[in-house]
């Protein structure tokens, strides 16, 4: 589905406690003050597209999930999904949406998950046979067949995101909005969920939208990266682009015996560590020069040369220095 | 026309199953379920107790005996229990609104509305359903109440509108939670004065009588029904008084919608 978003703004009321005034005015008044939480977002999604949507808390990445998925109105601008006004036609265009907030159960607490995957069917009119097929390949998939019987409360954080996920992609959504889906899950878990989402965007082609703080599960799931400072788009292109921005510096980590003196060599520019047996230098990509390596790996007082590029986490924490 | 039967008749499929499913869940703690029905007991026995005990007097408080005052009772009694056992979950609407736990059924292709009524049931209910109807029979008895086939038909139509009429106010109270953060205590105030429904409206004030028929409505919960079913009017207009509950819930549910359109669903 074609997701576009046109200057949109979303600013929120709250009331909050006078800090002056007598006792009784702080405990009676309350304050009206308004928050933006988007100012003016410009973006295009293009169906079957991966999005890994990043930001800090508050940045406004679970705002525009919302905005998208039809569940709040902008105060300014435009959003449509396929053409189509998300909040106006919401009840329409939920049939093809899966929206997944980790940190809320959307499977009803008290009944079993495999009652909950039955509601949904219901609610979704999704053809019985279909929908047993896709269930037990999903269940397979994130491995919680154990746990069918169970009532969502009683499971696992692990578990319950994992049934959730079910859940969210049982109707084959052709919009999947991911908001923090793999947030306080371990390994495991998080690598069986970012498999399947790699698989699903490989065979059906969803378009997909995942708010994450984890960048390593944005890299395995999503091409594009979109980021969002304190309301507003800073940086929005692909994961290979992103890695361009870092300037082409690279690093150099030689680990050595303690007070042993390195070759050096221009362009090598040494920085400042507190450890006594490794050494880092930076560089320009393409300007270490091949016989400092040689000489290096020939040392007998060298264990260890490793060459770093930098992390997307390191790229993305210079792209927000640069924005703000 | 087709897609709205459609729609419907899904709808419908969905609430069946829910409150199937709901039942189901309860009954994972059957400690809990027969404690909460023994709760329920005590306190709808211990109620009619106090009533058959009265209906040996045969004192008149304006106009009414207390075995017509029971009847209005038991009658008030059952609409509760009805409006409790397809409606109980309007009463989480406030909560929903404040944590944000609405957004999941805002994303699903139904009414949300439905969704939430139909996502929980109330369980102990029965035993005030049959409490409030063995109390309005018996005391239907002993106030000498002749019971025509017109009553006959008029009671569950009256019992239905008067459970509507508790419905919208509640749903309409529920509502603004959207626009008041806080208005759990407004929800508590509409849900203590309910039990004024219980009461002959010839008790209060004219003035007490015209805001229980207009801006709290509870007067056509029991009073006015009751009026007729106890024989103290025979006029036709009577008729139109079930009609309350499903016209309030229009603005209610317009209410409902409009709150929807403000909702700001709060954190991730």
């Amino acid at each position: 589905m074609r997701v576009h978003l046109d200057a949109v703004q979303r600013s929120y009321h709250v009331r909050r406690r006078p800090e002056t005034g007598s006792r009784l005015t702080r405990l009676v008044r309350r304050e009206r003050s308004e928050v933006e939480a988007l100012r003016g977002i410009d973006l295009r999604i293009e169906p079957g597209e991966s999005v890994g949507y990043i930001g800090l808390n508050g940045a406004g990445k679970s705002t525009t999930m919302k905005l998208v998925s039809g569940i709040l109105a902008p105060t300014a601008g435009r959003v449509t999904v396929d053409g189509r006004d998300p909040h106006r036609e919401r009840r329409a265009l939920s049939a093809d949406l899966g929206y997944l907030a980790a940190q809320r159960a959307s499977l009803w607490w008290d009944l079993p998950v495999k009652d909950s995957y039955e509601l949904i069917r219901r609610v979704y009119g999704i053809e019985p046979a279909l929908f047993r097929r896709r269930r037990e390949e999903l269940v397979a998939r994130l491995d919680i067949g154990k746990h069918l019987n169970t009532p969502v409360r009683e499971l696992s954080l692990g578990n319950r995101t994992r049934a959730e996920l079910v859940g969210t992609l049982l109707h084959a959504p052709r919009l999947l909005l991911l908001d923090e889906p793999t947030i306080g899950l371990d390994i495991f878990a998080r690598e069986a969920i970012c498999g399947l989402l790699k698989d699903i965007r490989e065979t059906s082609a969803p378009t997909i939208v995942m708010a994450s703080h984890d960048l390593r599960d944005v890299e395995a799931v999503c091409d594009r990266i979109v980021m969002i400072d304190a309301g507003r788009l800073v940086h929005d292109g692909k994961i290979a682009e992103l890695r361009g921005l870092g300037g082409g510096t690279r690093r150099l980590v030689v680990h050595h015996a303690e007070g042993h003196v390195l070759p050096s060599a221009p362009g090598l520019v040494p920085v400042r560590t507190a450890a006594r047996t490794v050494t880092t230098f930076e560089y320009a990509q393409g300007d270490l020069p091949p016989e400092i390596l040689s000489a290096l790996f020939s040392d007998p007082l060298v264990d260890d040369v490793q060459l770093e590029a930098p992390s997307l986490e390191q790229l993305i924490k210079t792209l927000y220095r640069k924005a703000g | 026309m087709a897609e709205r039967l459609t729609d419907w008749k899904k709808s419908l499929d969905v609430a069946f199953f829910a409150t199937r499913m709901n039942f189901r869940s309860h009954l994972v703690h059957p400690g809990e379920v027969v404690l909460a029905n023994l709760g329920a007991l005590v306190q709808a026995v211990s109620g009619a107790a106090v009533f058959m005990l009265a209906l040996s007097t045969t004192g008149v408080i304006h106009g009414w005996t207390l075995a017509q005052w029971a009847v209005l009772t038991g009658f008030t009694a059952v609409a509760r229990a009805l409006w409790n056992t397809v409606f109980f979950g309007t009463l989480d609407i406030p909560d929903m609104v404040r944590s944000g736990e609405l957004d999941h059924y805002l994303v699903r292709p139904a009414n949300p509305l439905m969704l939430i009524l139909f996502s929980k049931v109330d369980t102990d209910v029965w035993i005030e359903i049959v409490i409030g109807l063995t109390t309005m029979g018996v005391a239907l008895h002993v106030s000498g109440t002749e019971l025509t086939a017109q009553v006959m038909l008029f009671i569950p139509v009256a019992l239905i509108g008067a459970a509507l009429v508790f419905a919208a106010m509640h749903l309409a109270v529920t509502s603004l939670s959207f626009w008041l953060r806080h208005d759990a205590m407004l929800s508590m105030l509409i849900w203590r004065l309910d039990s004024f429904a219980q009461l002959p409206m010839s008790f209060y004030p004219k003035w007490v009588l015209a805001a229980f028929s207009t801006v709290v409505p509870f007067a056509f919960v029991g009073y006015y029904p009751c009026l007729y079913i106890l024989g103290k009017t025979s006029s036709p207009l009577v008729w139109a008084f079930p009609l309350a509950g499903p016209l309030l819930m229009i603005p209610a549910v317009v209410l409902w919608r409009r709150g929807l359109t403000r909702y700001s669903s709060t954190g991730t």
